[in-house]
């Protein structure tokens, strides 16, 4: 009787252990499934594209929704595939906006991405529509008035921050203002 | 895209990442990524890449995505010209907060 007891316990002792151990090997498997995912929309990137977008935006997103985003392991698979398969579905799209756009860049030196924490506050030398389909969602300012309010906005709120490098940042946006409703008005 | 817009206007000084706006707009990573290529290139928001150590962190930098200084009040512009768009008729507006008005 004793014997069995033992017998019992080391093997309640080896189940117990074992299916921890299943449960880890499976959790590790089904989190590289988002990152597969992820790892076929690179491979309809272009080559040039993958160490901008895949390399440095995607899989450091995808590594947050996985470790930060929510500690529930069926939650975070779900939103893992969820984000990984919404990109492999668009990955096209998004290729081709950006060829195409990059191309667009070349001739606007202002519109550059930076690092820089206070990249928010260069001024653009010019603000394109964003068209939605058919729609045009954001457009260009429609009138002379608005010109003048929106930038004399942005001039004022540069200004409120009170250092040499917002006021000639609020400045270069004056002059910006200044040229484009000349333009404009002509 | 509104929402997207909406979201950088909320603080425009706060740098919001991809799946944070998947998160605040409801929107799935396969609209919101193009959307915001549109708007980045169009010099609407601007990006860069979280200041910190991979090694240290232990994991890799996140790319943000910040409001330009010149598209905050242009986008206010437009959003209110949105909402103008599509905000009921006067008539509608008093018959929905009148007493006991069923939507």
């Amino acid at each position: 009787m004793t014997a069995w007891g033992v017998l019992l316990f080391t093997g309640g002792c080896l189940v117990a252990v074992l299916s921890g151990l299943i449960k880890d090997e499976i959790r590790g498997w089904l989190d590289l499934v988002p990152y597969g995912i992820l790892r076929l929309a690179a491979l309809l990137l272009e080559s040039g594209q993958r160490k901008t977008i895949y390399e440095d935006e995607w899989i450091p997103e995808l590594y947050h929704i996985l470790r930060k985003a929510d500690t529930r392991p069926i939650s975070r698979l779900f939103v893992g595939i969820h984000f990984a398969f919404g990109l492999l579905v668009s990955v096209r799209g998004i290729s081709r906006r950006i060829n195409r756009e990059s191309q667009i860049d070349a001739s606007s030196p202002n519109i550059v991405p930076g690092d820089s924490p206070r990249e928010s506050l260069k001024v653009p030398d010019r603000l394109t529509p964003v068209v939605d389909g058919d729609e045009t969602v954001l457009m260009m300012f429609q009138t002379h008035q608005e010109v003048m309010n929106s930038f004399q906005d942005t001039y004022t709120a540069l200004n409120m921050e009170n250092s040499e490098k917002d006021q000639a940042q609020g400045a270069a946006a004056h002059k910006i203002a200044s040229s484009f409703i000349s333009e404009m008005t002509q | 895209m509104a929402d997207v817009i909406k979201v950088f206007l909320e603080d425009p000084q706060r740098p919001r990442y991809g799946f944070e706006l998947m998160r605040l707009t409801g929107q799935p990573s396969g609209s919101l990524y193009p959307n915001l290529a549109k708007f980045e290139n169009a010099g609407w928001l601007t990006g860069g890449k979280e200041d910190i150590d991979p090694s240290a962190e232990g994991r890799p930098a996140r790319r943000w995505y910040r409001i330009t200084g010149a598209a905050v009040p242009a986008a206010r512009v437009q959003l209110d010209a949105l909402s103008e768009r599509y905000r009921p008729p006067v008539a509608v507006r008093l018959r929905l907060s009148s007493p006991g008005a069923t939507p």
